[in-house]
């Protein structure tokens, strides 16, 4: 332990490096907010609206700043290097060692690596534009489009890969000039000598790879292709299986990256596209229905679709399966009354179904994290956890259900919450969060 | 014949009203609380104003308390951008409570208990919300308006701080940063003296076993003593 004096001055060199916060235009703006929120807070039932106007005003506020600093000065993405703990800076050469990738991570949850002895940098990294150099070696870059709103690109030599919310992975090399660009997940476009002058747009299961002596190939790989061993088999019984399981496993994670670890591919053995494979893009078939783009993984432009084919219509025809997928391409493209819909929709029609409990479980999910209905989600928790208390999603439920009755002011419940959830998992995912609620639920601000 | 009481650590009712380190409170015979030198006269026109909600008087209030405010929030969450938003919402609630304030003279640790407590709210708010997965990154440390090149120290104290408890993080931080005494401690935290040090104790161990491991804070955390 250090003495106290060691601390008061510690504290006193960050109190000095923070300095004393807004300056005097900040301050000067809020006090007429201040202001005017005391006026619209009279004669009014002193609690509920004032507190309901204070709120529109802070959000008004803050959304006009935010508006305003996105328009003047784009704000930084922040990302972390190697360790979480060391923050990276933009233009800086990295170097991923002889034996282990160097992992960047950035704040909106989209994480690149670079590949053992390969160097690269982050050219620019704000909130309009993420621009990443591969000098040499490979990088692998998992993008977060849930979250980020940045244009991805990644520069590799004269080339430039855009990255359209996907998970892909860039080989360069100059001498010899060699580059691979393999999509795992969602599409990107590619830029550059050699390629067509609006540039080559690859999608899930794609690879591109240019040599120095002119050659170009595009060929498929992992989902789809021959000898792919996610291709189900044992009939419709185990199919539902593995369909259940992965609706499970999806629930809890989000959405199913394609190929995770796809097996490194040889030219040699690399199979050819299959005939008549929907591809769409600049030379390939448009998508149209919203199943064709539910398949492209283009989640919003397939809710889009869907309604307008009618949603209503199509959440009362489509059989379990569908339904299901609707309502994870609602999910994905973030579009809460969709997904809500789509759920309940399922709910009603296969009751005595799977579907129908993980519905509520994702109901749950749907509320809290993408209409930012505490309430609702709390009670969507409890239903899942009336209905399969016993579930693989049992934990997670009782884990979310914390922080969701939390926020929307069921101090007891969360609370209850919490107890039951260490009782039964003291080892699991929210422990923390069900420690933070039982250490701090006492000390509540009144 | 009115006498002064004084109380020399601590905080409490005595006489009927809430009493703290340092106030020295004038009463008569029967023990009727006659006077609370220390403050002055206008805070009771402020409250006063603020509870007919006269924008004058909030202006007034601001003007009169913007520094202890924007201060403790400042320091309290670290720079955090969205500092502005979150002294909204300390005002908001002044608006919401100061109907219930019964004693005008105790406005100013009223004021930092409420500004602590929606704090508080905000953190573990915060915290819940990294630990469910909904917000991406580390968002105390992330969202701050430090620059590294001026604020090294402070961005790695805050970080610290991030791993800590949310009653350690804010204590550490009132005593040791914000650079209060232990009485105005418990008032913000609305505990006893010897609640203050027990956690003040604790929270300095978790922020040492912390610091270790930097070079940089390791060089400040030398000698050893318990306050």
């Amino acid at each position: 332990m250090s003495s106290a004096r060691n601390y008061e001055s510690l504290g006193r060199e960050v109190k000095r490096q923070l300095g004393d916060g807004p300056g005097p235009q900040r301050r000067e703006h809020i006090k007429k907010a201040f202001s005017e929120m005391t006026v619209a807070s009279r004669h009014r039932p002193p609690r509920r609206r004032s507190l309901a106007m204070a709120a529109a005003l802070v959000l008004l506020v803050g959304g006009a700043t935010f508006v305003l600093m996105e328009v003047m000065v784009p704000r930084a993405v922040v990302f972390w290097v190697g360790s979480e703990t060391v923050q990276g800076e933009e233009g800086a050469w990295l170097q991923a060692s002889a034996e282990e990738p160097l992992p960047v991570r950035f704040e909106d949850g989209t994480r690149i690596e670079l590949r053992p002895n390969s160097t690269g940098r982050v050219v620019t990294a704000n909130r309009k534009k993420v621009s990443v150099e591969l000098g040499r070696g490979k990088l692998r870059a998992d993008i977060n489009r849930h979250q980020t709103r940045s244009t991805w690109t990644v520069e590799a030599g004269p080339y430039r890969v855009t990255a359209l919310g996907t998970e892909f992975s860039v080989v360069w090399n100059a001498e010899p000039f060699s580059l691979d660009v393999r999509v795992f997940r969602g599409r990107v476009g590619v830029r550059g000598p050699g390629l067509r002058p609006k540039g080559r747009e690859l999608g899930a299961g794609e690879h591109l790879s240019l040599r120095k002596e002119g050659t170009k190939t595009v060929t498929r790989f992992g989902k789809g292709a021959p000898g792919d061993p996610d291709v189900a088999e044992g009939g419709p019984a185990a199919l539902e299986s593995q369909e259940r399981d992965e609706a499970i496993r999806v629930a809890k994670l989000g959405p199913p990256p394609d190929v995770m670890h796809p097996p490194q591919t040889t030219a040699r053995d690399e199979a050819p596209a299959p005939r008549g494979a929907k591809v769409a893009g600049l030379d390939g078939h448009q998508p149209e229905s919203w199943q064709e783009f539910y398949d492209l993984r283009r989640y919003a432009e397939a809710i889009e679709a869907a309604g307008k084919s009618g949603l209503e219509e199509l959440c009362e025809t489509l059989d379990g399966r569908e339904l299901w997928q609707l309502a994870d391409a609602a999910r994905y493209a973030g579009k809460g009354v969709e997904a809500k819909r789509a759920l309940l929709s399922l709910r009603r029609r296969f009751r005595d179904s799977w579907r129908a409990v993980i519905a509520a479980f994702l109901l749950g999910r749907v509320a809290f994290e993408i209409q930012g209905d505490a309430r609702a989600a709390c009670n969507w928790f409890h239903i899942y956890l009336r209905e399969d208390p016993g579930g693989r999603l049992a934990e997670e439920a009782l884990g979310r259900s914390i922080g969701a009755c939390d926020e929307a002011g069921m101090r007891s419940r969360a609370m209850q919450a919490a107890k039951d959830y260490l009782e039964k998992y003291p080892q699991g995912t929210f422990t923390e969060a069900a420690e933070l609620m039982s250490s701090t639920g006492g000390d509540a601000p009144k | 014949m009115a006498r002064k009481v004084s109380r020399l650590g601590g905080c409490g009712y005595l006489f009927g009203k809430e009493h703290f380190a340092g106030m020295t409170v004038e009463v008569d015979n029967s023990l009727k609380v006659l006077h609370l030198p220390g403050q002055h006269p206008e805070v009771r026109t402020l409250v006063s104003g603020l509870q007919r909600r006269d924008p004058k008087a909030a202006e007034a209030f601001y003007d009169r308390y913007q520094d202890r405010i924007h201060g403790l929030v400042w320091r309290l969450l670290g720079a955090d951008d969205e500092h502005d938003d979150m002294v909204q919402q300390v005002l908001a609630q002044v608006l919401a409570s100061i109907d219930g304030l019964r004693d005008p003279d105790l406005l100013e640790p009223w004021l930092i208990r409420l500004t602590v407590n929606t704090v508080r709210k905000e953190i573990r708010k915060r915290r819940m919300r990294r630990i469910l997965h909904l917000t991406p990154g580390n968002p105390e440390v992330a969202s701050n308006e430090l620059r590294p090149e001026r604020q090294q120290l402070a961005i790695r104290v805050y970080e610290i701080l991030d791993g800590m408890g949310v009653e350690d993080r804010i204590v550490f931080t009132l005593r040791y940063i914000e650079g209060h005494s232990l009485a105005t401690c418990a008032i913000a935290r609305g505990c006893s003296l010897a609640a203050v040090k027990r956690r003040l104790n604790k929270a300095k161990r978790a922020f040492s076993k912390l610091a270790e491991k930097d070079l940089v804070l390791a060089s400040w955390m030398e000698g050893e003593t318990d306050e």
